[in-house]
């Protein structure tokens, strides 16, 4: 009965194994690109940002239908995903700017408002919404997949002294799973297959091996 | 543990016969990646937004259904009973397992669970897990609808395999019900579109209670044929009922055929 129940344990031990690594084949496949925007240039002003508002038609980034931003500049900036609609962080860093600076009057504000040290505060008083934060250089491409469906905000701060110019081009992308997750779950599958599939297989060869 | 050890030792053996490794890790990995290989080749391009549980139980399993379930289910099923049982009764290896102290009906019980039973429990397992990988947050808030859609998905195949079983027994070999399973597993597609046009909606639903439920949450077929019926929640779990109480009702046919009348 014991060697049944080792039997047992081991071909569903097998069966997690093979469907661990069909979902790992499912998730190495490449991104389907769907839409994307015409490039863009843009210039990011020194100890300034900028707000990348991505056009509606290229839809709500979700775990399975992401951006891939392309981006190629002529020094090094920061690169900031923020998960909260443009429209909202424009005026949150507008009513941050008016309230700290009471004296300026309404176009200083809006010039002021793009200061590197305005998005500052805002990074410190929603860390939460920091999707990712990133230094780059140069040409430079990421595909961003983010945990559940959300807005999102792109900003490009630039720490120099110099102005940098920048093309920019967000294409939609798809995948047939959810990357993160999915990763979870393979790691999951293999390891519990092994454990189970284990005793099942040294049994195993240690008959082959006693019958030869 | 009496009557239960030769129960279990002709189960085992059963087991042992019919899923040869690595018969069940090949099945599992076909039916896992088949539907996402599909899925990925004919979604239609274009931004997605989140899915909803109307378009997992309307589309993705739509898919799932029509060219994976049946047929995987089908090429076990046929293998096991058709080929399987059929060959033990026509050669009268049967006589073997007879020689059991056990009763007819629960041979039959053993072969039944063994054949249809251990592929029904993967494809329902595997089935809740893709919905699961494809949707998580979905599969958590609708899990009662998410098991009562991968249970709709399974009652035809089920249906099939206890018409396959019967035929095998009233035969006494495979040969026949080979041939009818071959039919009703792998032309499921052609079947629905001539009983849409021949019977009513509504009859079709206890042979494919899928339909009720895709019907139930207007998805999976076209808008004009969603307007015919828009049955509730608990008629859609009731047509999954009925269609598991008409495999039901076969399979006791089976048993009493094979309990009283079968002469081995």
């Amino acid at each position: 009965m014991k060697h049944k129940i080792i039997a047992l344990l081991g071909r569903t031990g097998s069966i997690l194994i093979v469907i661990g690594l069909a979902l790992g084949l499912v998730s190495t496949q490449p991104p389907r690109v769907v839409t994307s925007t015409f490039p863009s240039r843009f210039y990011v002003f020194p100890r300034r940002y900028t707000l990348i508002f991505p056009p509606p038609y290229i839809g709500t980034p979700s775990p399975r239908y992401g951006f891939r931003f392309s981006v190629t500049f002529n020094n090094s900036l920061q690169f900031y995903i923020i998960a909260t609609h443009p429209s909202q962080l424009r005026e949150w860093v507008f009513s941050w700017t008016k309230e700290h600076y009471p004296a300026l009057n309404e176009s200083q504000v809006y010039r002021e408002m793009f200061n590197a040290s305005v998005l500052e505060a805002y990074l410190q008083t929603h860390p939460e919404n920091v999707l990712l934060n990133q230094g780059v250089k140069g040409g430079w491409s990421i595909d961003f997949f983010p945990q559940k469906a959300t807005n999102v905000t792109v900003v490009f701060s630039n720490p120099s002294i110099m102005s940098i110019d920048m093309n920019m081009k967000i294409t939609g992308i798809t995948t047939p799973v959810p990357r993160n997750h999915a990763l979870m779950l393979i790691q999951t599958l293999l390891v519990s297959g092994t454990v189970l599939t284990l005793p099942w297989a040294v049994k195993k060869s240690k008959d082959y091996v006693r019958s030869r | 543990m009496g009557k239960a050890r030769p129960f279990l030792e002709v189960f085992a053996s059963l087991l042992n016969e019919d899923y040869r490794f690595p018969v069940l890790e090949i099945v599992a990995f076909i039916f896992f990646l088949g539907p996402f290989t599909g899925f990925w080749i004919f979604s239609p391009p274009g931004p997605q937004s989140e899915l909803t549980i109307a378009d997992l139980i309307g589309g993705f399993s739509t898919f799932l259904s029509m060219a994976f379930v049946a047929p995987v289910f089908g090429i076990l099923i046929l293998r096991n009973i058709a080929h399987g049982f059929g060959n033990e009764l026509e050669r009268g290896v049967i006589q073997h397992l007879l020689s059991y102290p056990l009763k007819r009906r629960s041979l039959l019980t053993a072969r039944i669970l063994s054949s249809i039973g251990v592929v029904f429990m993967l494809l329902l397992g595997i089935m809740v897990f893709t919905f699961y990988v494809v949707a998580p947050d979905i599969t958590f808030t609708y899990i009662v609808p998410i098991w009562m859609a991968s249970m709709a998905f399974l009652s035809y195949p089920f249906l099939v395999a206890s018409i396959v079983l019967i035929l095998t027994l009233f035969f006494k070999r495979g040969s026949i019900a080979l041939m009818v399973g071959i039919v009703l597993y792998f032309s499921s597609f052609f079947l629905i579109m001539i009983l849409l046009i021949t019977v009513n909606v509504k009859i079709l639903a206890i042979i494919y209670p899928s339909i009720a439920l895709q019907f139930h949450y207007q998805a999976g077929w076209d808008p004009s044929a969603l307007k015919l019926w828009t049955p509730s929640f608990i008629e859609a779990c009731l047509y999954i009922g009925a269609g598991y109480a008409l495999a039901i009702l076969i399979l006791m046919v089976g048993y009493l055929y094979f309990d009283r009348k079968l002469e081995i």
